[in-house]
């Protein structure tokens, strides 16, 4: 167990900087995810902290200690891989004690910590399998106790569970979150997928071209975006991103979208963004509610699609044409029950909003 | 589902066996002509039944053909391990760090292959005598090696390439030294490729003649097998009782080691064209 600090990390491959001066602070314990897109520096960052990559610049610590110069055996990390995760001529039960055997430790030793893992686990029956006989999930679960038999410092996981079936993810998403819990070790976990993130981190870093773009809690990521990049990743459906042009009248500050429609904003986000004029607007699917009839500050919309999800129902609305003639659309999520029909007519009001540097895509957050 | 039998499945069990029975003819060849007298080799029109003598093993035995057997045998097997050792561990080296030149030295070292070794037999010869290397078990070693080493190095580097790396980080990582990720996680995996690799360096270092011809002696120390067959010769022309004998007594530990090799072997010599 131990907290881990990135200090300003930098790392290139060739002319390709794949990490710049990246800081990250672990603390000990949590479980830490770092989600981006493929080629964002996550699996960069995971290995440089396993020490197998060399860093250009800066500094990895471990509970304060320097690990910078040390050699991954060294380091005391326990790295499970997105794929090839075990190795196909030896036995499950060999692949668990693989990470031991360098240990020196007895022969009775080993065999009780495998057991003990693989009892957690629920996987005593498959030990004398090998790889090539054992399912996605199976050896999934070989995988990580492999991982848990060293009791390492800090766990890495690089998209343990991403070639795994949907069901199968689920399921593993929660026995991961819980397993980490039950054992108390600081686990860095790589996802590009922004679901496993939500539901599995205590704190998420947003990567993006080798920079952090946000750090916080999902809560936190999910209301309030650090910029434009966070804010069109997190949530599924992402929130509705558009150019809003502000303007001022009897007091009120309106947000004029395309053409001529216009909404009202909420008086405390407008006034931030007053100065600007024009600001990225963002709006969550469910700050969007759909009436069937005109009411006060509602803008006309017209429905272009819906998907009837069962839980929720999720409806496309056409806004209208852009200057360039590019439809913009938003997508609004209601409850199940609400009926809406394709190419119905329905009014649209906006509850609650964030909005965005137009040029720097940052949110805006004080005048 | 039961297997259907059909015309095509036929027709290629025929093709299968008619292949393998034009292989074995001259096999078959070698093994009757060793067991006949010398006026049955000779007769006019092959003779299918005929009497069975080993008179023609027994000249071997009287002969120093085994320990010129036993050359071959030391020769081929040791420069087989050398150069299947060195060129995995450089094929390891080329496929896992990055190399100043790389694709240069690659095509360096293929390049050695690419004239007639014959070519440089000559010069060979010289620099052999001049090293008192001529005739010397070491040197044949040396030599064998170094025609096999190109061609080990190419073909295990294909091998290792295929062997994810993950598996080696996560050796890494678990505490393990890189030499020592290298003897647990590449060479397992790797055994498929080894061997085929082994099988060919030990066919060429064994049949090669021109060489082992040249830079050895007559009767010398070093002789191996291919040229002692072919100097069996007896008064009245080549004695082809002996030499078929030689022949045979020759393919039989090749065979034994590609027999005991060959679950490797037959996923070595269609690696890339099946994916696993």
């Amino acid at each position: 167990m131990a907290s881990v600090r990135l200090e300003s990390i930098t790392k290139c491959f060739d002319d390709k900087v794949a990490l710049s001066q990246l800081d990250l602070e672990i603390e000990d314990q949590e479980f830490f995810v770092l989600l981006g897109h493929t080629g964002a520096g996550k699996t960069t960052t995971l290995r440089c902290i396993a020490g197998l990559e060399k860093l250009d610049q800066g500094d990895i610590y471990f509970d304060n200690q320097p690990m910078t110069e040390l050699d991954p055996a060294s380091r005391d990390v326990a790295f499970v891989f997105q794929s090839h995760i075990l190795y196909p001529h030896l036995t499950a039960f060999e692949n668990m004690a693989f990470p031991l055997w360098p240990r020196k430790l007895p022969e009775i030793e080993v065999k009780r910590r495998v057991q003990d893992v693989a009892e957690m686990l629920h996987i005593e029956h498959l030990l004398w399998r090998k790889p090539a006989q054992l399912s996605g999930g199976e050896t999934q679960r070989v995988g990580l106790g492999r991982a848990m038999v060293r009791r390492p410092r800090v766990f890495l996981m690089d998209e343990p569970i991403s070639n795994l079936d949907a069901k199968l993810r689920a399921e593993m998403r929660t026995e991961i979150k819980w397993r980490q819990k039950q054992l108390g070790i600081t686990t860095l976990y790589v996802t590009h997928d922004q679901i496993e993130a939500m539901s599995m981190a205590d704190r998420v870093a947003i990567l993006d071209q080798g920079k952090i773009m946000q750090i916080g809690t999902p809560i936190e990521v999910y209301n309030q975006p650090a910029n434009i990049f966070v804010a069109g990743f997190i949530g599924n459906p992402s929130m509705n991103l558009m150019t809003c042009w502000l303007s001022e009248s009897n007091g009120e500050i309106y947000g004029q979208l395309i053409g001529h429609l216009q909404v009202a904003l909420p008086e405390t986000i407008a006034r931030k963004g007053i100065a600007r004029e024009e600001v990225w607007l963002g709006i969550h699917p469910e700050n969007l509610v759909i009436h069937p009839q005109e009411e006060d500050n509602t803008i006309v919309v017209e429905v272009h699609n819906y998907e009837a999800l069962g839980a929720e129902t999720i409806v496309d609305v056409n806004l209208g044409l852009d200057e360039t003639d590019q439809r913009i659309t938003m997508k609004c999520r209601i409850p199940p029950d609400q009926q809406v029909r394709v190419g119905q007519t329905v009014w649209l009001e906006l509850q609650a909003c964030s909005i965005f540097d137009r040029d720097t895509g940052q949110a805006i957050k004080s005048v | 589902m039961p297997t259907r039998r059909n015309f095509s499945y036929y027709l290629s069990r025929f093709s299968i066996l008619l292949v393998v029975l034009i292989y074995l003819i001259p096999i078959y060849w070698i093994i009757v002509t060793s067991l006949k007298y010398g006026s049955d080799i000779s007769a006019p029109f092959p003779k299918f039944f005929f009497k069975i003598t080993f008179e023609n093993y027994q000249k071997l035995f009287a002969s120093k053909y085994f320990s010129q057997l036993l050359n071959s045998i030391i020769i081929g097997f040791t420069s087989t391990i050398l150069a299947v050792g060195i060129g995995t561990l450089s094929a390891y080296a080329f496929s896992r760090f990055k190399i100043a030149g790389e694709d240069d030295l690659l095509f360096f070292i293929l390049s050695t292959r690419m004239l007639p070794p014959i070519v440089v037999v000559i010069p060979i010869y010289l620099m052999y005598t001049v090293l008192k290397l001529r005739d010397t078990h070491f040197g044949l070693i040396l030599l064998y090696t170094t025609f096999n080493l190109s061609f080990a190095v190419w073909l295990m580097k294909g091998f290792i390439d295929e062997i994810p790396k993950e598996y080696e980080d996560a050796a890494l990582v678990d505490g393990y030294t890189r030499f020592q990720a290298f003897i647990k996680v590449v060479l397992p995996q790797a055994s498929t490729g080894i061997a085929a690799t082994a099988v060919f360096c030990l066919i060429t270092a064994w049949n090669e003649f021109a060489f082992a011809l040249v830079l050895t002696e007559v009767g010398g120390k070093a002789v191996t097998a291919p040229p002692s067959i072919v100097s069996a010769t007896g008064k009245t022309g080549y004695d082809w009782g002996k030499v078929a004998a030689g022949t045979f007594i020759f393919l039989v530990p090749v065979a034994i080691f590609t027999f005991l090799v060959r679950k490797h072997l037959l996923r070595g010599v269609t690696f890339g064209a099946i994916k696993k």
